[in-house]
């Protein structure tokens, strides 16, 4: 079973820390697109999650931002191509920081997952923010 | 690790976008309806086998309704071309070709020449069957994994396609 090694998961998750603002700046753009299920997780972001962490390869979870603008589902059409791009530099970011190319997909992988965590966080903030202002 | 993962991962959804975004520059949109977008990747999962068929029957279809879906018959020639080719640049099967094991290259299996012996001639002929299995499997695993990107991509440039045309006309 190949596993990445303990240098690339340091690499990955500085790579997470250092795009933090970025990431959650797209937290906040899920939040406008989707908002919230009253005052919880949407399920469309909650199911961008799950992907993101079942998923055994990135391409899967772009294909599941593809196939839910596909379906001109809820926001995916306004949010889909900024994350699209994200994901897109996520890739391109593996390819500077391992050699071969099974570490490369498994980074891939940490990097996306990673990502989900910093945006869904960022929007789950949102939709706390959005419920306090509400009982206000 | 299968190399499977590794290959839908990067050359299958490389291949599928780039093949698509050509073609949808060219054709300036997506020529099929979303359900048949739909239908070709049930297939792709289903039956991988039955791909090229399927294929083949909607081109048909689209000749038959005549001028007005030429693009539609090139969607279809395009798909096929994708699953095994000839002549293409890339496509799935020519992706298993360059992988077979050398033993099973073309320029590793004695050609067909008269007086050959009655072994080598049955030795040829096995090594022809196992590289017939070995590009069938191939194809079966393959498919399904390269058409999930491709459809995912094509139902993805027919959206932002309608939404364009939406905005445009709001």
């Amino acid at each position: 079973m190949h596993s990445l090694e303990r240098t690339l998961i340091r690499k990955a998750d500085c790579y997470i820390d250092d795009h933090h603002p970025e990431f959650a700046r797209l937290g906040k753009q899920l939040f406008k697109a989707f908002g919230s299920d009253g005052g919880r997780i949407s399920s469309q972001v909650r199911n961008l999650e799950q992907v993101a962490f079942s998923a055994i390869r990135l391409a899967d979870v772009e294909d599941f931002v593809k196939n839910q603008m596909g379906r001109q589902v809820g926001g995916w059409l306004r949010v889909g191509d900024v994350l699209l791009s994200c994901l897109r530099q996520l890739r391109q970011a593996s390819e500077t920081m391992a050699e071969d190319s099974g570490s490369r997909l498994l980074l891939r992988l940490r990097l996306g997952r990673g990502w989900v965590r910093a945006v869904v966080g960022e929007y789950l903030y949102r939709v706390a923010l959005a419920e306090m202002r509400d009982k206000k | 690790m299968k190399a499977l993962d590794l290959l839908s991962d990067t050359v299958y959804r490389d291949q599928a976008a780039k093949r698509l975004d050509r073609a949808f520059k060219d054709w300036r949109g997506i020529p099929v309806k979303k359900a048949q977008i739909y239908g070709l990747r049930a297939i792709a999962r289903n039956q991988p086998s039955q791909v090229t068929k399927f294929a083949d029957h909607q081109r048909g279809r689209a000749e038959k309704k005549g001028k007005g879906a030429r693009l539609e018959k090139n969607f279809w020639i395009l798909v096929r071309a994708l699953c095994d080719g000839p002549t293409s640049e890339w496509s799935v099967e020519k992706e298993g070709r360059s992988r077979l094991p050398a033993e099973l290259r073309n320029e590793k299996i004695p050609k067909h020449r008269k007086g050959m012996s009655s072994e080598a001639r049955k030795r040829r002929k096995s090594m022809i069957g196992q590289r017939r299995d070995r590009i069938r499997q191939w194809n079966e695993e393959h498919l399904p994994a390269f058409f999930e990107r491709f459809c995912s991509h094509a139902l993805y440039l027919l959206a932002k396609s309608n939404h364009g045309r939406q905005v445009k006309r709001t």
